[in-house]
């Protein structure tokens, strides 16, 4: 049976479509292919694979899809992928119907072993894997409301999964491999293709989507309001409810004119309020109130996703919701990725992350290795599964640790954390604004490399790839320009990380290492003498001047446009930018703090650290110092991989030894330095390195540092110990967000 | 959609639209026009009594037909008499059989007066718990409460007139009852559908335990050269009735009903004179077997296609008492 033509070639990856970049944007070019899995459904064939190599060294998962009907396109692909040579094992894990029936021309076209899975049992594998690590994933969907993302993670179990491709499977899930079919209806997919393929002649599943969009389903069908005139309010009934879909084509007496499109329309919304129906009345029975809806048929159609939206709510008046899959299409593929993973006895290619939580390690069964790390979703290069689909796939990159949540981190029912202080997605203003502060920024780095602002990006080599990542970005931007749901909701954390991203994409791994040398040097050689000076101050005084002197230091920032210039001249005059500061009450209350470390000693204290130079020097060190001397250990946190100018775990490890041989007070053990697992320059607490986090665990002092951590991100988070945020209101937007003014200072101390 | 009681028998001004029926109701066999028919039986009544009912069903478009030989036998001497009536009809031709035949229309609610209906005709209480799947232009599911109190519990926009819309679009049958006794009789089942065996291959479904010739989806292969219209209508009768039997096996589940009753005009097709209604009900009975795994049996009232005007009668009756 043929579905429709989806992008066919290569698939997934339209950025490659568009001719753009491809010369960098070959996954299997320099990247060593590790495994792969195909899931060959009725319509289409989905490939997850997965790579690693300089950009990716955890690993990083693909995904490709293909018309089944081009069955030879998938394998070819798949070949190509085998053969760059270092394929480690020459197992395929498939599942779907056609994975039986084209096992033989697998085996016999690549040569390898064809490893069969159960398709349901890869669904429910792929589906708990997608919850649980990719950010965003799950969301809602109506008309006045599209994409609300949904954080599923915490309360996965039970679930109800409906799968929609020819036909209609539901699966019940209670648990990570607990599930079973508890029903179905073969009025599905295949039922609306044939149906609208007779009916108007049109082949392609697009296309059938593509029609329903301007039809007027009144036309066809029998509404409430042709039988009954007006609204028929006591059983519930309004006029412009469907009483018969497809009712009113042979009543002449409606005297209606109809066309192909009105007929799509009728047929869809026939097809999806009857799974709706009856996947509500299976919820139901079973108790349950979360209700996924995947497959082929889906694919990101708006009204289609409308409509069972609807209907779930119509059904359950309210009680229950119909949730929705960035990745809907690739559950089984990825599933199957990961049950290969399991069943591996040697060298899995996704080995289990070094396990610092002691007590899980031996509690985690061989079978739950696939989750012993974490993912972050890369959308530098991003493709969709149809061409209208509503939201985006990027790569999933394995990071070197699991990441798991700040220890002290409040993340409740009551009090649900959020990274975001902002949410770009309801804020077209402020949208509007942040896109184009990144477009502005982006448009003016080659002229920033030219000026010899970015010593090491002078070369030829770096000089194209700037220009690469300049035009990558900008695409980007553009997209989000129209689609702002295209990856995941929109805050300044996901731009700045998507930014950092496509950097590290095009082979930048680092653009102000230079710059940020420089700095750091600058910043140490000022050091004893500020040390010096501060000590000389009054005991009262010197608490606030060094809390202060963290704001100050904050102001010399490469991020920030506006300090760009007295930074250019080298100057670190920590007295002259404290003073361009403002402290107001509603944002400071510094002195609460210093109040209650007169009589308080702070045992143990986690410092997040912001940008390296005179920030983290003359600003970070000094008061971490004073803590240290007051016997509090300290963890300086720092970004795991570069971003902006921010410090890096690496640098920050090298200024501390430095700072030891200026300042004794550095060289104890009291001190340590740790990754944050991140590496942008805002920080999701929910998502730190395992290692950082066994590192906090008896930590009653939480230190967050700069805008980007402190203000775009964190802003609103709450902690079950002390905390401070202290950052500097350096950009006009974030300030009028907060109803501050620029250079306002955040002093923000919270006592629990 | 008119009918009435015995109840003004043996009154000798006899409204003439009650002589008009029992006239052609007396004599079984009586010759009566093209498509009208006619029936009598007794039902108990709450009194326990035998009720009888003297029915005459009449094309809709044949009440004109109706009214004006009623009209012309108007007897002074009776006088105007109440007529309980339901159905979309009801509404639309209120106002001229008021004035033109002398009675007063009362008016019932369609769904309600079924389920009455079908109660009457079925000979159970209200007490009994039971499911009515009322399948006519579109399906309604609905319950009746201790109190007698009827609740539409859902219902589907996949109805009789959907099958009919897309037989009509997609095949030659010019009416209904051809269609479903030519899918009957020479439809091959399957051909239009997308099998278990068109996924994953014939030897590989029965590896996997899986029966080939399993519909996975309904109409998946609309697109076979070799299709009859026998095939289409066959399929299309197929999906239209298991998805019927899917809906109602798990609303009665959901309400812990027991009894499930289907009713209205798909299920009781126009004509008797072939066996339509007898595919129709083969099909729904065969798919609630298979959708409660043979816990729940279709049930079928005798009278289906009186089921309106029987309820009608009976509530308008409680009212008065």
């Amino acid at each position: 049976m043929m579905f429709g033509s989806i992008n066919s070639s290569g698939a997934i990856i339209d950025v490659t479509k568009h001719g753009e970049a491809s010369d960098i944007l070959l996954p299997n070019q320099i990247e060593r292919v590790q495994k792969v899995a195909v899931d060959i459904g009725g319509s289409l064939a989905k490939v997850v694979y997965l790579t690693s190599g300089p950009r990716s060294q955890g690993g990083r998962l693909h995904f490709a899809a293909f018309e089944t009907d081009n069955v030879e396109k998938c394998v070819a692909f798949i070949r190509t992928l085998l053969d760059t040579d270092n394929t480690e094992e020459p197992v395929i894990m498939a599942t779907g119907g056609g994975a039986h029936r084209f096992r033989d021309l697998l085996n016999k076209e690549l040569g390898v072993e064809i490893r069969v899975e159960d398709e349901m049992e890869s669904l429910t594998a792929g589906l708990n894997f997608l919850i649980r690590e990719v950010a965003d994933e799950v969301f809602t969907y109506s008309e006045d409301r599209p994409m609300q993302f949904v954080d599923a993670a915490a309360d996965m179990f039970p679930y109800m999964l409906v799968n929609i491709g020819s036909g209609v499977s539901i699966l019940k899930v209670t648990g990570e491999d607990e599930f079973e079919r508890i029903s179905g209806t073969s009025l599905g997919g295949g039922t609306l293709w044939g149906l609208l393929n007779l009916l108007t002649g049109v082949r392609s599943f697009d296309a059938m989507l593509e029609m329903t969009k301007t039809g007027d389903n009144a036309k066809v069908d029998m509404m409430v309001g042709d039988i009954y005139g007006t609204n028929y309010g006591r059983i519930g009934l309004k006029a412009s409810n469907i009483a018969s879909s497809m009712g009113g084509v042979y009543r002449k007496t409606l005297d209606k004119h109809f066309d192909d499109s009105d007929i799509a329309r009728s047929l869809l919304y026939m097809v999806s309020n009857n799974i709706g129906q009856i996947a509500y009345l299976n919820a139901q029975l079973h108790g349950i109130r979360h209700i996924y809806f995947g497959g082929y048929f889906i694919r990101g159609h708006p009204l289609t996703m409308h409509t069972l939206s609807y209907a779930i709510n119509f059904w359950s008046k309210g009680e229950m919701r119909a949730l929705f899959l960035r990745h809907e299409g690739f559950l089984g593929a990825t599933g199957a990725f990961f049950i290969g993973e399991r069943m591996k006895t040697v060298t899995p290619a996704l080995e289990l992350a070094p396990d610092v939580t002691a007590d899980a390690k031996d509690a985690e069964p061989l079978k739950r290795r696939a989750r012993a790390y974490s993912f972050t979703e890369n959308f530098s290069i991003a493709g969709a599964i149809a061409d209208d689909a509503i939201g985006s796939l990027g790569m999933l990159d394995r990071e070197p640790s699991k990441l798991e949540p700040l220890p002290q981190l409040v993340n409740t029912a009551a009090h649900p954390y959020t990274p975001d202080t902002v949410d770009l997605t309801h804020e077209p203003r402020q949208q509007e604004y942040w896109i184009s502060a990144m477009e502005r920024n982006t448009n003016g780095l080659l002229d920033l490399a030219d000026s010899g602002a970015l010593p090491g990006c002078e070369d030829p080599e770096s000089r194209q790839r700037l220009s690469r990542f300049v035009s990558l970005y900008l695409k980007h931007l553009h997209r989000l320009r129209d689609r702002p749901l295209a990856y995941g909701a929109m805050s300044v954390r996901a731009l700045l990380g998507l930014r950092e991203q496509c950097l590290h994409e095009v082979g930048l791994e680092d653009i102000f290492a230079g710059v940020k040398q420089h700095e750091t040097q600058a910043a140490l050689d000022a050091l004893p003498m500020l040390l010096r000076e501060t000590d000389a101050m009054d005991k009262d005084k010197k608490p606030h001047v060094l809390l202060q002197n963290v704001l100050a230091g904050n102001m010399f920032d490469w991020g920030a446009t506006a300090l760009r210039g007295a930074l250019a001249e080298g100057s670190l005059d920590l007295d002259k930018a404290r003073d361009q500061i403002t402290w107001r009450p509603e944002f400071d209350n510094g002195t609460d703090f210093v109040k209650r470390i007169r009589t308080h000693q702070y045992k143990h204290a986690v410092v997040f650290v912001d940008n390296s130079g005179a920030d983290v020097c003359l600003g970070v060190l000094p008061f971490v110092r004073f803590l240290l001397q007051r016997g509090t250990r300290v963890v300086l946190a720092a970004n795991s991989r570069p971003a902006l100018n921010d410090v890096t775990e690496r640098e920050l490890i090298d200024i501390v030894r430095r700072a030891g041989l200026i300042d004794s007070a550095f060289q104890t053990n009291l001190l340590s330095v740790c990754g944050t697992g991140s590496s942008g320059p805002c920080l999701d607490m929910r998502k730190l390195d395992a290692r950082l986090v066994q590192a906090t665990r008896t930590v009653d002092l939480v230190v967050i540092v700069g805008m980007g951590r402190a203000i775009h991100s964190n802003y609103f988070a709450r902690f079950t110990c002390d905390s401070l945020k202290l950052a500097v209101f350096k950009n006009q937007m974030a300030a009028d967000a907060a109803h501050a003014q620029i250079y306002d200072a955040l002093c923000k101390y919270e006592q629990r | 959609m008119e009918s009435s009681s015995d109840k003004n028998m043996g009154v000798p001004d006899e409204h003439p639209l009650v002589s008009f029926i029992r006239n052609r109701t007396l004599h079984k066999g009586k010759s009566l026009p093209d498509g009208w028919k006619s029936t009598v039986f007794s039902r108990p009544g709450k009194d326990s009594k035998e009720h009888m009912f003297r029915a005459l069903i009449i094309p809709t478009s044949d009440i004109e037909q109706l009214m004006a030989s009623v009209e012309t036998q108007k007897s002074h001497a009776s006088g105007k008499i109440r007529l309980a009536a339901t159905g979309g009809g009801a509404h639309k031709y209120k106002d001229e059989l008021e004035r033109r035949l002398n009675v007063q229309l009362i008016i019932v609610k369609e769904l309600e007066a079924t389920v009455h209906g079908l109660l009457v005709d079925s000979e159970q209480s209200v007490e009994t718990q039971m499911l009515l799947c009322n399948v006519g232009t579109g399906v309604s599911l609905a319950t009746v409460d201790k109190q007698g109190e009827v609740e539409r519990v859902s219902g589907s926009g996949i109805g009789g007139a959907t099958f009919w819309g897309l037989v009509k679009r997609l095949t030659q049958f010019s009416n209904f009852n051809e269609a479903i006794v030519a899918a009957h009789k020479a439809g091959v089942l399957g051909k239009a559908d997308t099998l278990v065996e068109d996924i994953y291959g014939r030897e590989t479904s029965k590896e996997i335990g899986l029966a080939p010739d399993l519909v996975a989806g309904f109409l998946g292969k609309l697109d076979s050269d070799n299709l009859t219209d026998a095939d289409i209508s066959a399929a299309l009768l197929r999906m239209f009735a298991s998805n019927l039997g899917q809906l109602a096996v798990f609303q009665a589940r959901l309400l812990g009903v027991s009894a499930v009753w289907f009713a209205g005009g798909f299920v009781q097709s126009a004509s008797s004179e072939d066996n339509a209604a007898e595919i129709i009900q083969n099909a729904i009975a065969e798919a609630m077997s298979f959708w409660s795994a043979g816990r729940l049996q279709a049930q079928f009232p005798r009278n289906a296609a009186l089921l309106g005007a029987m309820g009608a009668i009976h509530v308008t009756i409680n009212q008065e008492r």
